[in-house]
């Protein structure tokens, strides 16, 4: 048997997990996997930028309605000096199975970021420690780094918008 | 004009205008006076003379995460109101009416009543912002306990039962070991005028 045939039998014969698994769509958009300690710094290398750091979930309804608004602030903002982290405090066990579906679904094909749904307090404390915990939660940080702005619960691209604009240069 | 909005956006509080003032350990619990899904009235004051130490808190019958929980709340309403607790629950949320209550709490065989409070006027009063979320109630009215029932959304999980650890130390007559704590949830969904 030719390298050639063995290569097409081991494909025909491989479980459909084993195939999925190869479909490269099935990996993007990134989503790095990340512990509440690793927002500081990601945040310290977008000083320069108008921050956007939005928390949700995919079980989240009102999340899952803000998240195409997001995705589109980020296309009409191109080319100015603004960052918009999505965060998912999805079970990191769901990235593939929900957290890449919603993202694609959304419209959002940027890298994004998962937090693994199992420290929630120190999330919260790491982010705001002023804040319920209550997703969606969308937090509004000055080119300088200054944290300016808490959104908890469901907002408008409008609400986004204007919010950002007011800090932009 | 430039400059004004950038100081207004400084000076101004950090959280938006839909977030309320949540009550602090020790303050003073509002009174509230609201119909169980069956129809019955349950007051505050009632529940206080009943019971020394009160467990009151702000459930959903759509978000996910306060019915992960549904099963540890029995379990707390067994276990506590078997030890004088009393054990209510809230639900404030604007799109969840009576209806759908009170099939909720049947699905899941809820013993504790479940209260709506119509136009969210008792979450506002708390400052509850988020499902599940306690407020322990003792016998001078104030609260001793504030926030989630333990640390995790999955029940395998839990490492730190915080409300229960809570109401053993208040039934021994001690303070809790957290008095506050927190955890993501659900945001409660109020309605639009507030």
């Amino acid at each position: 048997m030719s390298i050639g045939r063995l290569f097409v039998s081991l494909i025909l014969l491989a479980p459909p997990a084993v195939l999925r698994a190869q479909t490269p769509a099935d990996t993007l958009p990134v989503v790095r996997r990340i512990a509440p300690a690793d927002i500081a710094p990601i945040l310290a290398g977008e000083r320069g930028n108008v921050v956007l750091l939005n928390i949700w979930a995919s079980w989240c309804k009102p999340c899952m309605e803000e998240l195409p608004f997001l995705s589109a602030l980020r296309n009409e903002l191109a080319g100015k000096r603004f960052t918009l982290l999505l965060m998912s405090d999805d079970d990191g066990g769901a990235v593939d199975s929900l957290v890449r579906p919603a993202l694609r679904k959304s419209g959002v094909s940027f890298p994004t970021y998962n937090l693994g749904g199992t420290d929630d307090e120190r999330l919260i404390n790491t982010v705001d420690s002023s804040w319920s915990g209550a997703l969606p939660a969308t937090f509004l940080y000055a080119a300088g780094g200054r944290l300016t702005l808490r959104l908890v619960g469901g907002r408008t691209k409008s609400e986004f918008l204007d919010a950002v604009r007011r800090l932009l240069p | 004009m430039k400059y004004l909005a950038v100081l207004l956006i400084c000076c101004a509080a950090l959280s938006s205008a839909r977030e309320l003032p949540t009550l602090k350990i020790g303050d003073k619990a509002p009174e509230f006076a609201l119909k169980n899904y069956d129809g019955k009235e349950y007051s505050l004051p009632a529940l206080m003379k009943e019971h020394a130490i009160n467990v009151v808190m702000f459930i959903a019958t759509q978000c996910p995460v306060s019915n992960a929980y549904n099963e540890r709340m029995e379990q707390i309403f067994e276990t506590y109101s078997a030890k004088g607790i009393g054990v209510v629950a809230i639900n404030a949320n604007k799109e969840e009416d009576v209806a759908a209550i009170t099939a909720h709490a049947k699905e899941h065989g809820f013993r504790f009543p479940v209260l709506k409070d119509l136009k969210n006027v008792i979450a506002d009063r708390y400052g509850a912002q988020v499902t599940p979320e306690i407020f322990v109630i003792v016998k001078d009215g104030t609260v001793a306990y504030h926030g989630r029932i333990d640390d995790s959304r999955k029940a395998d999980g839990v490492q730190s039962r915080d409300l229960a650890l809570a109401l053993d130390a208040l039934l021994a007559g001690k303070q809790p070991p957290k008095t506050e704590t927190k955890a993501i949830g659900c945001t409660i969904k109020r309605i639009a005028s507030n």
